[in-house]
């Protein structure tokens, strides 16, 4: 399975621009044939003693010289062909992915190799690899055929240091990428802390515990233990190489040897003899060549496999399905686990929505709303339990959330990509930017299509701004106002209330006096909704949403607060 | 843990050890000089290589059969052993330069002016010196190969101008036009570069990531933006494809350009040398020796030009390096979990007069930025009091604790400080460690005290299960809740044991039974310590001693709860008329 979407997403991407290809071919081959055509006029030259000769070696150096300046210009389009059929097959596989998927490391370890193939060229590289493989493949028949012209056994002993060279280079590459494999997490690990100073923040609390030099001995310690495992591969490599490399320098001077013998026996002329040892030489080379080029491919194989794997997961995957709801959504006994958790986020959870009322979620640390919001949000599937709407027209989502998203792109792109249909209309950018407050403006002054340098802050507004004006039927904040100040963050709630009027909204927050303004409240508790109610019924009964209200509110209303009075 | 034993086996340690003393004595020129450059470094090595070749070159004095005896012997030897022997080699310097210089680029990144790292105009150096480490140990292949190819071309034009003297002068010209023509062309990295800085790739880069990377993974699904954004992505890939064309072709243009020079200028050479007669071993030397000679010499300009881009690179490392503080000697930490020793704990010294902290008419500036952040002001911290500081955002609150703490200094004015601080951040970095180590971050020196971390993360209302306290590194950060992250940045000032604790906005993340019980709890743990705490959330500052409004970067109140309150009309009467209307 895996392998036959192999062959398809390189045939794919081969196939979507042909043309270079066949281009770059054709050039691979003549230079390997004028490899051939120099080794000749080498053999011709001491003999033959012409100018005409010198001129046909130069010519022919000068052919190849210019066919290897030809090529990266013929093969930049090819590249970007492959690039752009790679691409799009892992971008629609990406997207068809559950969304689960991205909270498993061990997934974003495949999608990482998955994309690698794409950054690094990886399917180019194959394709480069086989045409080097040709080149040097008509080079060894080019040169061969001189050979055999000077004496007709050295074409043997060299390739036989060839298939030396072949086996090495294999066990290598299926070595590294083993370890590679293996050691991935902590591989990332060591990066991760070698990387840790670059960050202000980091590099701030560093500075501030003094925990300069232990930070350095952290690193320094896992990378000496990484490095313990490249030097035993290393060695390992070393002790093959010897062999190989032994074998090669004993067939070549076999064949020099062998070249004296026939010119003493007056059966070729110096020439000859020079001609051969290069030949020989350059046939070796080649078979080097191609080794590696067959080893190297091994590796981009090994890579490409873990693309087809991603593709292959995202076929078998469906999209989820549109809810579809007029008035009301009903969630019915929602249960979830994170995959490789022990514990359910959510064990049973009733909720309805209700167009026109703002639904507050309110909680203790993880009970449960941040997953409760992914799966209203259709991003979780829920392991049973259902969400359904009273039909009628397809319900657009919409969120904002905490820990928002960094786009880096022009400030209409990053508030548009709410609803990219509407992305040349300025006139509701405007108004969602101008809704959002005016961070959003603020970043927004030098146009919309400028990309600015933004801070913080402007970048939570333009996610809100994001948010608005997806213009969604269903909309979920999910915290979004922990670094607003008092005056900034009660605008905000302000303006989302009038939002709420004709969608499904719902708010996770954990300041009651946001949550005050909703209609209704539900309360969560370790994976369950455990009160629900208006801020009045719930006051009064009581329970947990109470003694959440008395904590945040008893310090605004008598005289308390967290710091007893010394 | 993942330390392992470092065994380098293998009949190469001899070499191994003779090329650290040489590395040894290089590197210190790398701490001691600055301004060393990436090319010295990879002298040494370069040497190994260099006088191999030029040994296997020197077989040309020998014709005709002992020459080419030699020759073969040359031409094998090399091959044999680039990778038998220089890649291992190789390996080992690569593995060393590492391990030296990347410590000693953490150190000076963790010394140098904090407000470097944020400055928009060093960023070009920054990041340079993070490739700086891998350019010097490119740099040592360059450089070999540098000398190896001038101690070839220097061979065989000394060999070819004792048989034919004029070929020798065409041949050494053919080198010097190559070297002039090199400079001419563009490389390789400087088509990469060149390219790499147009718009429209960076954002190919920037769309391909948004679509397969976990950042926008959910907002992907939620908007469904994914075909606008594919559509757009290969939009700008057949955009850049058609800017890139044109600068390849130019480049392309050039390079052939140099090539046809040099390659004619061979070809005459040869001929001069084949018109000229002689015997034919003669003849074969002299044309072999011309063909090294010019080969090996065009090649010079391509190493040259590699090496400075290295250089570059390596010469911001050097201005990193100057910057900072290196650490005299890095070694591996013999363990990393030693018993715990018995601490002392020095109570602070109270007295409410006596400020332990004060900054005195401070303006700062951001680089970069016009309006200052701060701007002529003052404040004093006295011992053992609770300050609050609020204010709007943007109103110079981050700034003013990073010039406490000492992470930037004033443009006028001054700060001073007594005593050691202990900070949880806003934005407090979600380290990857355990949370035994991630606590004992606030003092490394206690790193291995394992009661005195199990008893802070108590005293933080920690309760963790033992493999997360002194396990492997967490896999995944749904193992620990937002709650507790925030638990355990304050833990960490908890364990620093400073007398002087800076808490930004240390509950934001929390729901109001966790607020309220953590402030309950380092309530009582804060007993000892003087506090500053910024916050949105009034409720939580109205008991401070003292609450310090900013705007715009100024002090523009100043008191206890009450006083400010009296004025109605002030900032904080009106933010905490906004918060507290409310809540009631």
């Amino acid at each position: 399975m895996k392998r036959n979407t192999l062959v398809r997403l390189v045939g794919q991407a081969v196939m979507r621009d042909p043309l270079p290809l066949a281009l770059d071919l054709l050039v691979a081959l003549i230079q390997g044939g004028l490899y051939g055509g120099v080794v000749a006029a080498l053999a011709h030259l001491v003999d033959v003693r012409t100018v005409r000769a010198v001129l046909l070696w130069g010519g022919a150096q000068l052919l190849v010289a210019l066919c290897g300046r030809l090529r990266p210009v013929l093969t930049r389009r090819a590249q970007n062909g492959i690039r752009l059929a790679l691409g799009e097959q892992l971008a629609e596989a990406t997207a068809r992915l559950p969304y689960a998927d991205f909270e498993r490391s061990d997934f974003l370890g495949d999608l990482e190799q998955a994309t690698s193939v794409l950054h690094e060229d990886r399917v180019y590289q194959l394709v480069q690899g086989a045409l080097t493989t040709v080149t040097e493949g008509s080079r060894i028949v080019a040169v061969s055929a001189v050979l055999v012209g000077l004496s007709p056994w050295l074409a043997l002993p060299a390739a036989a240091a060839g298939a030396v060279q072949v086996w090495a280079d294999a066990r290598r590459v299926r070595e590294q990428y083993s370890l590679y494999r293996k050691r991935e997490d902590r591989q990332r690990f060591a990066d991760y802390l070698g990387g840790l100073p670059k960050d202000p923040a980091v590099n701030a609390e560093v500075r501030i515990f003094g925990a300069r030099r232990w930070l350095i001995h952290r690193w320094y310690a896992v990378w000496r233990g990484l490095q313990a495992g490249n030097h035993a591969l290393a060695d390992r490599q070393m002790r093959r190489d010897a062999l190989t490399r032994g074998a090669t320098l004993a067939v070549y001077l076999g064949a020099f040897a062998w070249g004296v013998v026939l010119a003493a026996h007056g059966q070729i002329r110096l020439g000859g003899v020079v001609a051969l040892a290069a030949g020989v030489r350059s046939v070796q080379v080649a078979t080097e060549e191609i080794s590696y080029q067959m080893a190297d491919g091994q590796r981009h194989v090994l890579h490409l496999l873990d693309a087809a794997h991603v593709i292959d997961r995202s076929a078998a995957c469906l999209p989820s399905p549109s809810l579809k709801a007029s008035e009301t959504i009903t969630a019915t006994g929602l249960t979830y686990r994170y995959p490789g958790s022990r514990h359910r986020a959510l064990k049973g959870v009733d909720l309805e929505l209700r167009r026109g009322r703002l639904l507050a979620l309110v909680g203790e640390n993880g009970s449960g709303k941040t997953t409760l919001a992914r799966i209203l949000l259709g991003l979780l599937e829920p392991e049973s339990g259902t969400i359904a709407g009273d039909g009628g027209v397809p319900a657009r989502r919409s969120a904002v959330f905490q820990d928002f998203v960094r786009y880096h792109l022009s400030v209409r792109e990053e508030v548009g990509l709410g609803d990219w249909s509407r992305l040349s209309d300025d006139a509701s950018l405007w108004e969602a930017l101008t809704a959002a407050g005016p961070g959003a403006t603020a970043a927004a002054q030098l146009g919309l299509d400028s990309l600015p340098v933004l801070s913080g802050g402007q970048r939570q507004a333009l996610a809100l701004a994001r948010g608005l004006f997806a213009q969604g039927d269903l909309v979920i904040l999910d915290e979004p106002t922990a670094a607003l100040d008092p005056l900034a963050e009660q605008e905000l709630f302000g303006r989302f209330v009038s939002v709420s009027r004709g969608r499904f909204t719902v708010i996770v927050t954990h300041r009651m006096g946001a949550a005050q303004l909703a209609d209704d409240i539900a309360v969560m508790e370790r994976g369950r909704i455990v009160e629900r109610g208006s801020h009045n019924e719930l006051l009064m009964a009581r329970g947990r949403y109470a003694r959440m209200w008395e904590a945040q509110s008893r310090w605004y209303r008598d005289g308390s607060g967290p710091w007893r009075s010394r | 843990m993942e330390i392992q034993s470092t065994k380098r086996p293998g009949p190469w340690a001899g070499l191994s050890f003779v090329f650290r003393t040489l590395w040894t004595a290089a590197r210190f020129h790398v701490a001691v000089d600055a301004g060393l450059t990436a090319a010295e470094a990879a002298a040494p090595l370069a040497l190994l290589q260099g006088t191999r070749t030029v040994l296997a070159d020197l077989a040309l004095r020998r014709p005709p059969w002992g020459g080419f005896a030699l020759l073969a012997l040359g031409e094998a030897i090399p091959a044999f052993g680039s990778r038998v022997v220089y890649g291992p080699l190789a390996e080992a310097i690569s593995d060393r330069v590492t391990l030296f210089l990347q410590p000693q680029w953490a150190s000076s990144l963790l010394t140098m002016p904090w407000g470097r790292l944020t400055d928009p105009a060093s960023q070009e150096i920054l990041q340079g010196a993070r490739d700086g480490s891998a350019s010097v140990e490119v740099a040592f292949d360059l450089a070999s190969a540098l000398i190896r190819d001038l101690g070839r071309t220097g061979c065989a034009l000394g060999f070819l101008f004792t048989l034919r003297p004029l070929a020798a002068l065409m041949a050494l010209v053919a080198c010097c036009l190559s070297l002039l023509f090199w400079r001419l062309a563009t490389t390789q990295w400087e088509e990469e570069q060149r390219l790499s800085a147009l718009p429209i790739r960076q954002r190919t880069g920037v769309l391909f990531t948004i679509l397969t990377g976990q950042g926008a993974a959910a907002e992907l699904r939620i908007f469904g933006y994914a075909r606008y954004v594919r559509d757009a992505w290969q939009r700008a890939i057949v955009g850049s494809q058609r800017a890139e064309g044109r600068l390849q072709l130019l480049m392309g243009m050039r390079r052939i350009a140099v090539d046809v020079a040099c390659i004619g200028l061979t070809i005459a050479s040869a001929v001069l040398v084949m018109a000229h007669g002689g015997s034919v071993a003669v003849e074969g030397s002299a044309l072999w020796a011309l063909i090294t000679a010019t080969q090996s010499g065009g090649d010079i300009g391509y190493w040259l030009k590699s090496l400075a881009k290295e250089n570059q690179n390596a010469a911001r490392l050097a201005e990193v390096l100057a910057q900072g503080r290196l650490l005299p000697r890095v070694r591996r930490p013999a363990s990393l979990h030693r018993p715990g020793r018995s601490l002392r704990h020095v109570p602070p010294v109270r007295s409410h007069d006596e400020p332990i902290a004060a900054l005195r008419d401070v303006t700062f500036t951001y680089p970069g930025s016009v309006a200052p952040a701060i701007q002529g002001l003052s404040l004093e911290i006295r011992s053992g009091e609770r300050l609050a500081l609020v204010g709007p955002n943007g109103s110079g609150k981050s700034t003013v604790i990073r010039l406490l703490v000492g992470l930037l200094s004033p443009d006028e004015g001054s700060v001073h400080r007594t005593v050691r601080v202990g900070i949880a951040l806003q934005d407090f970095p979600r380290y990857r460690f355990t949370a035994g180590e991630y606590v004992a971050m606030g003092r490394t020196s206690w790193m291995h005290a394992e009661h005195r971390i199990r008893s802070t993360l108590r005293r933080a209302g920690l309760d963790l299960p033992p493999h997360q306290v002194l396990g492997r590194i967490r896999k995944r950060a749904k193992d620990i809740s937002g709650g507790q992250w925030q638990r355990l940045a304050l833990a960490k000032v908890l364990y620093s044991d400073a007398p002087l604790w800076v808490l930004d906005e240390p509950t934001s993340a929390l729901d109001p039974l966790a607020e309220a019980r953590l402030y309950g709890d380092f309530q009582q743990q804060s007993a000892r310590a003087t506090v500053v705490l910024v916050t949105h959330r009034l409720g939580a500052a109205r008991t401070a001693d003292r609450i310090v409004v900013l705007d715009g970067g100024r002090v523009v109140q100043d008191g206890t709860h009450a006083e400010l309150l009296a004025d109605r009309t002030g900032l904080y009467g009106r933010m905490w008329q906004a918060q507290s209307g409310w809540v009631q």
